[in-house]
């Protein structure tokens, strides 16, 4: 195996584009991802499309990736459709990455794009609810906003975090996302506005949550040569690692945890030199929850976390400067190549007014999707080194 | 539980010294003409010997021709061996010379149908039916609910013998050994711990606002459970680590007529 790189990397801002198919949503993430990779377009070897809802949405439920390169311009090379719930763009970004560093091609694009607008939210929520079994947990009506809240229910209970504490974490998001123009909401919010909306699942409120949204990310990647070639700090993908759901009350770790234990051993890091990060804050609250079992601290100590904004973007660590999916979206096939591209403008000092003032050399990513018996069905961390 | 072209099978008894077995043989050879398995125990049978008949045979209906007025006694006697056998769930039905004052006594007992002397033997078979069909259900999720009938369901796991963990819903194959013959179907306690939950002020269609769902860890060392959570306003509030019980619930009937079982957790109310 040898060693990969990202190259370019690009994202629509997330939002209503209710206008815009998925292929026009794709096109100019596509297009901008390329033209920043400084690579001739003929060499893209492979591409790898995720998306979840596009089915259930539009109706088009096979060969969505093949349509949205034809609007690109793409045709004859190898298109892969990857289906991953809201961890299908990272699960695309795993995939291509798998594909050059084995030689399989030169370079990989991967492609995330979702469209969740629909002028019918019924449909939309229904679309989402399908990242269950349907057979078993979906029978129940079991709602994601439920076992997000039954998880920050339990960790709040163990270890004493606070409701104030929680609302932190929203604050945080939504004051990074007033400052990244790839955001949904860019409006800060005080912690009374969030703790005062409107109450969806005890202790979850609304500005707590993540909305619906539309978007498009691209990531391109390559071998160390071409990364060079670009003339901007090369970012290696030091690993990329999925796995899904295990067996509760059985298992040792969570998902969460496992997983990311399994990236840090690939990267030979620890959690402790991760210097930038972002997670699946489906809902914000849920952010405290991860930052202990991704290790960011020990057991029972992210209340402290946020309570010494360590993880604001000009803290030790910060944790989703681009606003994560509480402010700057989720349309879930596009989150995945998104976070990859916040991690990598951070490493090469492109991030603008949310930019780590000591531009940081690791960073990493953490996705979650859909539920299956007890845990999340899938996680996928990936973590990326810039050149010293 | 009866499945599809499955034959009610019925055992005809008489216990005790009554010998007047004209009326058993009329009602056996009724139920057999409207396509019953019948099961003819002959007369002089022990409440034992019957019991121990209606499980081997494993019949749905057990019915008592009685004529002398011994009726009270054979039913207690005949409720006793049963339980020995864990089988008190089978319906029993009798017929034969009951003095009215005896009814209500004989349905305290469990007797499910009372026929006298000249019943109209279509209603008879019709009732009989009725008895064994209503108790026909199906788990409104699969793997998730067992019991023979419809009074004696209980949550369903699987059990592997190589690893000794447990499973809900259950398995085919052992998730850990990757073993199917090591794993077999087990009842899971109907008591346990809120580990966690949340009350939904939005809820699917269908459901009630609020939705309350939760984790619940069965006293039996089972895996948690998720299960939607009921209360009534004179339970207890819920809390992590308030003690819970099953609720067996009804969730309509399927395109056969079966009932559709489903399962909720609610606040313990007594220990």
């Amino acid at each position: 195996m040898r060693d990969t790189y990202v190259l370019g990397v690009s994202m629509t801002r997330f939002g209503k584009h209710l206008e815009k198919s998925l292929s026009e949503l794709a096109y100019e993430p596509i297009w901008n991802a390329i033209e920043e990779s400084n690579i001739d377009p003929f060499d893209i070897g492979t591409a790898f499309v995720g998306n979840a809802y596009g089915g259930l949405i539009t109706g088009q439920e096979s060969v969505r990736g093949q349509v949205v390169l034809r609007e690109a311009g793409f045709s004859n090379i190898p298109i892969i459709n990857v289906e991953n719930a809201c961890a299908s763009g990272s699960t695309a970004f795993n995939l291509a990455n798998l594909a050059v560093a084995a030689g399989q091609t030169d370079i990989a694009l991967v492609v995330g794009v979702e469209k969740l607008f629909c002028d019918d939210t019924a449909k939309s929520l229904q679309a989402l609810s399908t990242s269950s079994d349907l057979e078993r947990e979906g029978k129940m009506g079991i709602l994601f906003a439920g076992i997000y809240a039954m998880r920050v229910r339990s960790h709040m209970e163990k270890y004493g975090i606070s409701k104030e504490q929680l609302a932190q974490a929203a604050v945080k998001n939504h004051t990074h996302g007033s400052l990244n123009p790839h955001s949904q909401y860019q409006k800060q919010l005080s912690i009374d506005e969030i703790l005062n909306s409107r109450m969806i699942v005890d202790p979850i409120t609304l500005y707590m949550t993540c909305p619906l949204g539309d978007g498009a990310a691209a990531v391109l990647i390559g071998t160390r040569e071409m990364a060079m070639r670009m003339k901007k700090r090369p970012v290696k993908v030091a690993a990329s690692v999925i796995g899904s759901f295990g067996n509760p009350g059985i298992s040792e770790h969570s998902i969460a945890a496992r997983v990311s234990r399994e990236a840090y051993r690939k990267a030979e890091i620890g959690p402790q030199d991760v210097e930038i990060a972002e997670v699946h804050d489906a809902v914000a609250a849920i952010e405290l929850y991860l930052y202990e079992e991704l290790g960011f601290c020990g057991p029972g100590e992210s209340g402290r976390m946020i309570d010494e904004r360590e993880t604001w973007y000009d803290g030790r660590l910060p944790v989703n400067t681009s606003g994560g999916l509480t402010a700057k979206g989720h349309p879930a096939g596009a989150t995945g190549p998104a976070q990859i591209a916040e991690i990598v403008w951070q490493l090469r000092g492109e991030a603008g007014m949310r930019q780590k003032k000591q531009t940081p050399t690791i960073g990493m990513t953490e996705n979650g999707g859909g539920n299956v018996g007890n845990e999340t069905a899938v996680v996928a961390v990936n973590i990326l080194k810039g050149d010293p | 539980m009866k499945g599809e072209n499955q034959v009610i099978r019925v055992l005809v008894s008489k216990i005790g010294l009554d010998g007047h077995n004209r009326g058993a043989y009329v009602v056996a050879h009724g139920l057999k003409q409207a396509g019953m398995e019948v099961i003819y125990t002959g007369i002089r049978q022990t409440p034992a010997s019957v019991a121990k008949a209606a499980v081997q045979e494993d019949v749905d209906v057990i019915g008592v021709s009685s004529m002398v007025g011994a009726h009270l006694s054979i039913m207690t006697k005949l409720n006793q061996e049963l339980a020995k056998l864990d089988a008190s769930n089978i319906p029993i039905i009798i017929g034969g010379i009951i003095p009215d004052s005896d009814y209500d006594k004989l349905k305290e007992l469990g007797v499910k149908l009372i026929f006298r002397p000249g019943s109209n033997m279509d209603k008879i078979i019709n009732q009989v039916k009725a008895l064994v069909e209503d108790k026909e259900w199906v788990p409104e999720i699969k793997g998730t609910l067992t019991g023979d009938d419809i009074d004696d369901i209980s949550l369903m796991g699987s059990k592997c013998d190589k690893c000794s963990n447990v499973f809900f819903p259950s398995r085919r194959r052992c998730p850990i050994c990757l073993d199917e013959k090591s794993i077999t179907d087990i009842r899971l306690s109907d008591r346990g711990t809120l580990s966690t939950f949340a009350i939904c002020q939005t809820a699917p269609l269908g459901y009630e606002i609020p939705h309350v769902q939760g984790y619940v860890e069965l006293n039996d060392n089972g895996p948690p459970v998720f299960s939607l959570l009921i209360r009534d306003d004179e339970d207890p509030p819920l809390a992590v680590g308030c003690s819970m019980q099953l609720e067996i619930i009804e969730r309509g009937t399927d395109n056969d007529d079966k009932k559709i079982m489903g399962y909720r957790f609610k606040p313990l109310t007594h220990t």
